[in-house]
């Protein structure tokens, strides 16, 4: 078997800008606003303060039915302004961008910062950066406002015609969407760092359901990544709403799955789940601090076969994941967690990076102005190996394979996992033998890290999506290969 | 800028009249302080203000929505054009009736707090140094994290048809999860409180209830893969209760796109299972007056001895329909657009208690939390049990861990054969315990 895309054919057609005109990107206000904050706050006998200012134009368009149903266009703007004061951290954000709200905004972050600081037990503190200014911008090849609603509009209805032309009798509701988002954040601390960028999101959904009697199944695929409209006008139907359509039809004659333990074969995207879920948020430095990963205390020690090596790289271009600048002003990296089954290393913010003696790995990321960074993860993946999935299909007697994420969660304290997928076939003696549906599967991290098998040649890293933690949301891909597990726990009605 | 929200409302409205055929504005401001803990220890504390517009237009029934802030002039004027040229680039809905007509609703009292709005980072500071010392004083090196949220809005709601409506609420919330370790091994558990008054947040012994109950998934096992009797405590419960009623969506099911599609009228559960939707209850987490676009709010019965009666509409999909609007829009702020979603479900208590009903079981399961998330589209669960234990003989053996459950929802409400009298309360909402007969659960060989 072999996939359409390897990890660097993702890549959009765009191409990049050493800095943004000042024009485009109507700075100069905002450049004397933060500095005048930066000082102020300094005045003010802060440790540390770190002004942002993110606006973010989003729109989107809805087709459901053969009809569009909405169209919709959001805009907000504002500043975050964090600093230590007296050992605290405090945090205040305001929508209003004139001086006297934000004074009154800094006096509440200072005052948050010293009351808390009279009172935590650990002191709040940062790595010290250099000083570095930058202007970064993802030049899109078609913006998204270069084109019109209207144009958008023919494009989603049109993913949708097809998914419905499958089978316009069992498929019972066909939706597609188009969402575009335009990020612009500016970063200015007490170290000297002043950086800008600008990045676009642009990613498009089919959802399909279908209906055969009491029998109701659903399945979607999903497209995109940074860049402009070049990203989705031209994706083969065949691998987008056909796909979708085809794949929720052919689920009505699936079996619901057998209850209990079985070797596995995970596909790319559930393999981007499993590494992103079960390992990657138990790698985010804020969860090794606190005491709540299940990999707190074990670098340098083997905890996954030798065959598994985990990153997370930011600087994937075109990924949806990726970033120039993460939102304390520092360059983002691809950062390299287990090698060869050997945990190397955790991500870190500027915090982290301070209370456990490393570097920060730029993946302090915040969702909009009104909240803080926290350690998120960025495009995280399983490298490739050496099987073939037939090779894998092979070793199997009696098991599963699991095929594309749907959702997933973690309890990193203690290490317990879950996943639902698409869809999932029985193996039996090295054979697809039964399709089935609705399939979730847990298991314990350290555990599954073990006990993989095989790791395939084929890769695939095309899972955007969305990542939730502290009540925010990141942009996020995932993927890898084919994986081999010698077992997971699968949860059926048989 | 004016500071009266509803003036701001409806002078978009008056914007927008004329222009396109029906529209409505919401306006709203809000302040929020947040503090959070980790490692045992006060981290951050958050103030943000936030403040905005967001208008909906609607020309021949095709939608147009558009937001932004913060309040001003000029943000007015553009969330306004931007609704009117979206909505004539949608395409025309036969199915969009009308937005809703100006109705008297019940003044819910207790939603707003002025001793809630006026808290300071301080003041939540001082209760979540309690929270972490009560975990404390039941293991000194229990790991605490968690949080405290404060929020005030006010915010007000314009329609073409003449609605105009403005209220406020204010909102607390606290969560704690413990980490405790021993031989390297670990345990957890969490707890929360929330309240829209003061007077009925008590957040204070969240730490030390979360610790006492993590001490007991110590030696956590997998079940053997089989069938067993399912007890689901006050917290389970409530996720069954939030996965049956999210399929009740009138949207979800007019799209078929739910397992509750033509179940309307017909026995879904056990016929002991009775559910109603409260949502004029004084405080209640989920109460106000009006729905998200200004229809009055009512008491329903959503499920009759185990025979669902009702979906949960909104304008559209009552109009689509042809049927009652049962006033259950919801706004999460004036970024987002109108959903569908219940209020306070309450669940018709029982004559057992919980503990009987463990004592009652022979061979089976204890799910104390779980996160229940079925295939919206079928029904279908396949999931783990979060935190739950084994049971022998009427006693909790031991805790288990990496152990599945597979069912269907209906499945499920209609091998219910047993709910509690005794509950977990939260302002609006009693959560008894429901024991059922038979679930397939996938563990272990």
């Amino acid at each position: 078997m072999s996939f359409p895309f390897s990890l660097y054919s993702i890549k959009p057609n765009f191409t990049f800008v050493a800095s943004l005109s000042k024009k485009d990107y109507n700075v100069f206000d905002m450049e004397e606003l933060l500095e005048w904050l930066i000082e102020e706050a300094n005045n003010k006998g802060c440790s540390f303060v770190e002004a942002r200012y993110v606006r973010k134009l989003t729109s989107s368009i809805r087709v459901q039915d053969g009809r569009i149903e909405e169209l919709s266009q959001r805009e907000s703007a504002g500043i975050g302004i964090r600093v230590i004061a007296n050992g605290g951290w405090g945090f205040s954000a305001s929508a209003s961008l004139d001086k006297k709200s934000l004074s009154a905004c800094l006096k509440e972050a200072i005052a948050s910062a010293v009351a808390l600081g009279s009172k935590a037990r650990e002191k709040a503190e940062v790595k010290e950066m250099e000083g570095l200014e930058d202007r970064k911008e993802l030049r899109c090849k078609i913006s998204p406002q270069d084109v019109s609603s209207e144009d958008k509009a023919q494009m989603v209805l049109e993913w949708e015609r097809e998914a419905k032309g499958v089978d316009p009798q069992r498929l019972s509701n066909t939706l597609a969407s188009l969402n575009d988002v335009t990020r612009e954040e500016m970063v200015y601390n007490s170290w000297g760092v002043k950086v800008e960028s600008k990045l676009v999101h642009t990613l498009a959904n089919v959802f399909v359901s279908a209906s055969e009697g009491e029998v109701r199944q659903s399945a979607f695929e999903r497209r995109g990544g940074t860049g402009g409209y070049e990203l989705v006008e031209n994706i083969d139907p065949e691998e987008f709403s056909l796909k979708a359509a085809k794949k929720a039809l052919e689920l009505l004659s699936a079996s619901p799955p057998p209850a209990g333990t079985f070797p596995a074969i995970l596909d790319p995207e559930v393999v981007g789940l499993f590494v992103h879920e079960a390992l990657g948020h138990n790698a985010e430095a804020d969860a090794v601090w606190s005491g709540h990963s299940i990999i707190k205390g074990k670098k340098g020690q083997e905890i996954a076969a030798p065959s598994v090596t985990i990153v997370d790289d930011a600087t994937i271009e075109g990924a949806f994941g990726f970033y120039f600048y993460d939102s304390e002003g520092t360059p983002s990296k691809r950062n390299v967690i287990i090698e060869d089954g050997i945990l190397l290393d955790y991500l870190y913010n500027l915090e982290t990076a301070m209370k456990m003696e490393a570097m920060p790995t730029g993946n302090a990321r915040a969702e909009g102005y009104e909240v803080p960074p926290v350690v998120r993860m960025s495009n995280t993946f399983m490298a490739p190996g050496n099987w073939t999935f037939e090779e894998m299909l092979a070793e199997i007697k009696e098991g599963v394979y699991l095929k594309g994420g749907r959702w997933g969660y973690v309890y990193p304290e203690r290490g317990q996992f879950t996943f639902n997928v698409q869809e999932a076939w029985l193996v039996r003696d090295g054979e697809l033998k039964e399709h089935l549906r609705d399939v979730s599967m847990s298991g314990m991290t350290l555990e599954t890290l073990k006990k993989i098998k095989g790791v395939s040649k084929d890769f695939k890293l095309a899972s955007p999506g969305y990542c939730g933690k502290s009540g925010q949301t990141a942009f996020v891909d995932n993927g890898g290969p084919y994986v081999l597990v010698e077992e997971i726990t699968v949860g059926g009605r048989r | 800028m004016e500071k009266d929200l509803l003036s701001l409302a409806l002078k978009a409205v008056e914007k927008l009249r004329g222009r396109i055929e029906q529209a409505d504005v919401f306006v709203e401001r809000r302040k929020e302080i947040n503090i959070g803990w980790e490692k045992s220890s006060l981290k951050q504390v958050s103030v943000g203000y936030d403040e905005g517009i967001s208008a909906r237009a609607f020309h021949k029934g095709g939608r147009g929505f558009a937001s932004a802030s913060p309040l001003s002039e000029e943000n007015i004027n553009k969330v306004v054009e931007a609704a009117i040229s979206l909505a004539r680039a949608a395409q025309p809905d036969p199915h969009f009736k009308s937005l809703p007509s100006p109705e008297e609703g019940r003044k819910v009292k207790g939603l707003y707090d002025e001793k809630v709005a006026d808290l300071s980072p301080q003041d939540l500071a001082i209760w979540g140094e309690e929270i972490i010392e009560g975990a404390k004083q039941v293991d000194e090196n229990a790991i605490v994290s968690g949080g405290i949220s404060a929020y005030s809005m006010d915010y007000a709601l314009a329609n073409t048809e003449r609605i105009g409506i403005e209220d406020r609420r204010t909102g607390l919330y606290a969560y704690v999860m413990v980490v405790l370790s021993k031989s390297g091994e670990v345990a957890s558990f969490f707890d929360f409180d929330e309240a829209r008054r003061l007077k009925d947040f008590q957040p204070l012994d969240i730490g030390e209830k979360a610790c006492l109950q993590a001490r007991e998934f110590f030696g956590a096992r997998q079940a053997p893969t089989g069938s067993y009797p399912v007890v689901f405590s006050y917290l389970g419960s409530g996720s069954i209760l939030q996965a049956v009623a999210s399929a009740a969506a009138a949207e979800e099911v007019q799209r078929k796109r739910s397992y509750l599609a033509d179940k309307k009228g017909q026995k879904i559960a056990w016929e002991g299972l009775s559910v109603l939707d409260l949502p004029l209850i004084e405080g209640g987490m989920s109460s106000s007056s009006y729905d998200g676009e200004g229809v009055p709010h009512k008491e329903l019965t959503f499920i009759e001895d185990g025979v669902l009666k009702t979906y949960f509409h909104n304008s559209y999909t009552a109009g689509k329909g042809n049927e009652e609007n049962t006033g259950h829009a919801v706004r999460g702020s004036y970024r987002g657009g109108v959903g569908i979603a219940p209020t306070n479900l309450q669940i018709k208590l029982g004559d057992w208690t919980l503990e009987e009903m463990i004592e009652d079981m022979k061979y089976g399961i204890l799910i104390l939390s779980t996160s229940i998330q079925p295939n919206p589209v079928s029904g279908d669960v396949s999931g783990p049990i979060d935190f739950g234990f084994m049971v022998e003989k009427g006693e909790k053996t031991y805790p288990l861990k990496n152990t599945m459950l597979g069912f269907n929802m209906i499945e499920l409400l209609e091998n219910i054969d047993a709910i509690s009298r005794d509950f977990r309360e939260e302002p609006g909402v009693k959560m008894p315990a429901l024991r059922v007969k038979n679930l397939r659960i996938g563990g272990g060989r």
